[in-house]
C-alpha cells in the first residue's frame, strides 16, 4: 500500500474523515474481496496523483464494523467522497482509474 | 521502470530473461508487472508461471519495455474499435488519445495534463451516449458493447510511463468486453440473469434470511430446488472461465509477440 494511503480505522473515522477540511475518499475493503484488490493499486496512484489536493484513505471493513454500519456500507468495495466531513458521492463496486480521477477533479477544482 | 538485467553471452543472443538465473525470478517493474498479473490471473499457478517466463524471455537483451506500454495499448485499441467503432466526442477523444500514445511510443515526454483533457471528454461521451446501467441490471447487449469500448477508451487515456495500471486497467476493460462475447456464445440473456438473480434472492430468503446456523449457500438450495437453472447457471460459469483463459492465452501471446518485436 501506498504510504500516501491513510488507514482508518473506527477509533480514527470521527477524526480522520466526518473532521477533516477538504476532500476524502474512503475506500471500503476486505482481504477476501477480490474486486478490493484490483482496485487497490489504482487507489495507490491516485493517492500520489492528488497528493496535497485529496487524502485517500482506506477502512478494513471486516475489522471496522462501526465505520460500516455508520455509513450503511452494504457491499464491498464502496468508496465514499467527502467534502468537509460530508458525503457527496459514493460508488459501489470496482471502478476505472479514469473515472475516480475524474470524479476527484470535479471536486479538487470546483 | 523496467531496466533488463542483462550480461553478454558469447552467442550474442541473450535475452533480458535467458540473462537471469530464472525468468520467474525477474520482477518486471511498472505497467509490464501489472498486465502479467491481470492476463495471468485465471491461468492457475503453473501455466501462469509458464506465460510470465515465455512473456519475460521474450524481450530482448538491452530493450526497456517501459515506452512498450503503449504499444500494447494502441493494439488493443485497435481491437475493441473494430467491435463497435464509436462515433463523435468519443471518437475524437479515441483520435487524441492515440496520438499521445503514439508520442509515449516515440520518446517524447508528455505533461500528465495532456491526458487529462481526453480522459474526460472520453468518460462525458461514454455516459451521453449509453449511461450505466442501474444496480444490479444489466444492459441491452450492444448498448453494454458500446458502453464497454468507451470504458476501454477511457482507460487507455493515461502515460503507462507514469500510470503503472494503464495497461492493466485496458486489459480488464477489453477482457470485460470479451466476457460479452462470451455471453453471446452461450446463449445467457439478459433474461437469464435476471431469472437467476430473483431466484438467488428467493433461496436466501426462504432458507438463510435469518439462520444464520445454516452453512449450505444460497447455490445449494439452487440445485436442490431448481436444478435445471443451477445446471444452466453452472454451465453457463464453465464457459465463461474456459473463454476468459483462451482470453488470457491470446493477451499473453500478443504480449511476446510486441516485446519481441521491440528494437
Amino acid at each position: 500500500m501506498s504510504t500516501a494511503i491513510h488507514t482508518v480505522t473506527d477509533a480514527s473515522f470521527e477524526a480522520e474523515v466526518l473532521q477533516q477540511a477538504g476532500i476524502v475518499l474512503v475506500d471500503f475493503w476486505a482481504p477476501w474481496c477480490g474486486p478490493c484488490k484490483a482496485l487497490s493499486p489504482l487507489l495507490d496512484e491516485l493517492a500520489g496523483d492528488f497528493a496535497g489536493q485529496a487524502r485517500i484513505a482506506k477502512v478494513n471493513a471486516d475489522d471496522n464494523k462501526a465505520a460500516s454500519e455508520r455509513l450503511s456500507v452494504r457491499g464491498l468495495p464502496t468508496l465514499i467522497l467527502f467534502q468537509d466531513g460530508v458525503e457527496k458521492e459514493r460508488v459501489l463496486g470496482l471502478i476505472s482509474k479514469s473515472r475516480l480521477s475524474t470524479l476527484l477533479d470535479k471536486y479538487v477544482e470546483a | 521502470m523496467t531496466s533488463p538485467m542483462t550480461t553478454p553471452t558469447s552467442d550474442g543472443t541473450a535475452s533480458a530473461a535467458t540473462a537471469l538465473p530464472d525468468a520467474a525470478d525477474a520482477v518486471p517493474s511498472g505497467w509490464l508487472q501489472a498486465a502479467l498479473d491481470t492476463i495471468t490471473a485465471r491461468l492457475g499457478p503453473e501455466r501462469a508461471l509458464s506465460e510470465r517466463r515465455a512473456v519475460l524471455a521474450a524481450l530482448p537483451a538491452g530493450v526497456d519495455a517501459e515506452p512498450l506500454g503503449s504499444a500494447l495499448i494502441l493494439r488493443l485499441l485497435d481491437e475493441v474499435v473494430a467491435v463497435r467503432a464509436p462515433e463523435g466526442e468519443l471518437a475524437d477523444a479515441l483520435a487524441t488519445i492515440r496520438e499521445l500514445h503514439r508520442r509515449c511510443l516515440a520518446g517524447e515526454e508528455l505533461p500528465a495534463i495532456a491526458w487529462k483533457a481526453p480522459r474526460r471528454q472520453a468518460v462525458a461521451a461514454t455516459d451521453a451516449r449509453v449511461p450505466a446501467p442501474a444496480e444490479g441490471s444489466r444492459l441491452p447487449p450492444d448498448d453494454a458493447r458500446l458502453r464497454g469500448v468507451g470504458l476501454t477508451i477511457e482507460a487507455a487515456a493515461w502515460d503507462p510511463r507514469r500510470s503503472a495500471s494503464a495497461v492493466s486497467e485496458v486489459l480488464r476493460q477489453w477482457l470485460a468486453l470479451e466476457g460479452l462475447k462470451a455471453d453471446a456464445e452461450f446463449g445467457w440473456t439478459n433474461e437469464d440473469d435476471a431469472r437467476i438473480r430473483r431466484l438467488l434472492a428467493e433461496m436466501h430468503a426462504r432458507y438463510l434470511a435469518d439462520k444464520p446456523e445454516e452453512k449450505r449457500t444460497v447455490f445449494e438450495f439452487l440445485e436442490i430446488d431448481h436444478d435445471e437453472a443451477a445446471t444452466r447457471l453452472r454451465a453457463y460459469i464453465k464457459h465463461g472461465n474456459q473463454h476468459g483463459v483462451v482470453c488470457c492465452e491470446r493477451a499473453c501471446a500478443l504480449l511476446r509477440r510486441l516485446l519481441a518485436e521491440a528494437d
